[in-house]
């Protein structure tokens, strides 16, 4: 658990650094965010728990990364997380569109979310209109990157199951 | 239940608090020491993978560059095309022009009535002179007219279609033309030899041919129009015992590179 969980910091800081250096400069309106992914592909995997708490994490490394207000990602993240974690016994994940579904949803609840905050805090101006089709053109990036980070997901639960180490049988034993 | 919830609303108001606390002012933004460690080790790291998306864009940006410089070398390249071939069309123009006016001028001289022809094609064998003239029948012109150009005696007509003619050049074995020396108005006849040159024939002995003279056509025979300059003695050939002497004769007109030629309608002899 705790080898999957300093993975899975340490993948959420890696990309944070990718969207930043590089995703960002994709951006024409909405540039994808792959943070979004990883917290929606987490929530569905391991449970709302889970969900909530590595999608704070990746909120705060998000905020910390790009400058916004410390906390709006965590807050959003956390609600992303658990949300997907509690969708959780009703989403199979090994679903060949399942990925691509929850990028576009998952980006779009994120953007709605923010805008609802926005309006909330009086942080910013929400442009229904703008913040639409950047969340359109966010979701199409977004959804083009699930395959990739949905195999990401899986290569962490691969690498980090514990093998059975006493007397084989000839199988292993899931975590 | 009751713990999920619980932990996901402790992170949510926790969460909250961060953001309301520091939104409106963000000198309140302190990311403390977790943050600072964070930033600490993501920092050279995105600054790493910048400078890496920076040489990318930049080797793109060249990449366009030279598909654009490619578009316009072609364009360029195409632009000095046409440009020389404008030239060469001008240039040829000008040439053309040229050699009229001196065709033009040495009409002049000529009596009769001159039609003016361009040379459409060449007997490609080696052993007869003959070019083909858009010019025919149509046109005034007969067999056996003669035909020069702005240097001299180019040959005269040796078969007629209505919208064409062939000339026999002097230079062909077939050709003879009753021709004075210049300055000795002495008579001799030069043949065509089929190798470009001309050969003179017929020159009493005692007479002196410096290679140099020049040859004018006699008028004698009814073909040609007399004092026509036909070639330049450029060998003289005295055989032992013989009666005449012989001459070797470049033709004075460029037989060889012909363009335009003028054909005498009417011309006669002594006119």
């Amino acid at each position: 658990m705790t080898q999957r969980v300093a993975l899975l910091i340490g993948v959420m800081m890696a990309v944070a650094v990718v969207d930043g250096a590089w995703l960002s400069r994709l951006a024409i309106g909405g540039g994808p965010d792959l943070l979004i992914l990883i917290v929606a592909f987490a929530g569905l995997r391991y449970g709302v728990e889970a969900g909530a708490l590595l999608g704070g994490a990746a909120g705060y490394i998000e905020d910390l990364v790009t400058g916004s207000p410390l906390g709006l990602h965590a807050l959003l993240f956390v609600l992303l997380g658990a949300i997907a974690g509690a969708l959780r016994p009703v989403v199979d994940v090994h679903q060949r569109l399942v990925p691509t579904a929850t990028a576009v949803v998952s980006t779009l609840v994120v953007t709605l979310l923010t805008a609802v905050l926005a309006l909330a805090l009086h942080f910013g101006t929400v442009v229904w209109r703008d913040a639409a089709s950047d969340a359109l053109l966010q979701a199409a990036f977004n959804a083009l990157f699930a395959g990739p980070v949905a195999g990401l997901m899986r290569w962490i639960d691969h690498v980090t199951q514990r093998r059975y180490t006493g007397r084989t049988i000839g199988h292993r034993v899931l975590r | 239940l009751k713990r999920r919830l619980f932990i996901v609303a402790a992170l949510a108001v926790t969460a909250f608090f961060l953001l309301t606390s520091q939104l409106r002012l963000p000198e309140r933004r302190a990311v403390g020491p977790v943050g600072g460690l964070v930033l600490g080790a993501l920092g050279p790291a995105q600054a790493l993978l910048s400078r890496g998306a920076d040489g990318a864009r930049e080797l793109w940006r060249l990449y366009s560059e030279i598909g654009q410089l490619r578009l316009e070398n072609r364009r360029l390249r195409e632009d000095v095309e046409r440009l020389s071939s404008e030239v060469g069309r001008l240039r040829e123009q000008a040439q053309a022009t040229q050699r009229l006016e001196r065709l033009m001028e040495f009409r002049k001289q000529i009596p009769g009535r001159a039609i003016g022809a361009r040379v459409i094609g060449r007997d490609s064998t080696r052993w007869f002179a003959v070019i083909l003239v858009d010019r025919g029948s149509d046109d005034g012109i007969r067999r056996n007219a003669p035909v020069l150009a702005a240097e001299g005696l180019v040959g005269r007509v040796l078969t007629v279609t209505p919208t064409t003619a062939q000339i026999l050049l002097v230079t062909d074995p077939r050709s003879a033309v009753g021709v004075l020396l210049q300055k000795s108005r002495d008579a001799g006849v030069v043949e065509g030899q089929g190798d470009g040159a001309l050969h003179l024939k017929y020159v009493a002995r005692s007479q002196e041919i410096a290679p140099g003279e020049v040859l004018v056509t006699s008028g004698l025979g009814g073909v040609f129009p007399r004092g026509v300059p036909v070639g330049i003695v450029t060998d003289v050939v005295r055989e032992p015992g013989g009666l005449y002497q012989e001459a070797r004769v470049r033709p004075i007109a460029g037989l060889r590179q012909l363009e335009e030629v003028l054909v005498i309608a009417d011309g006669r002899p002594d006119r």
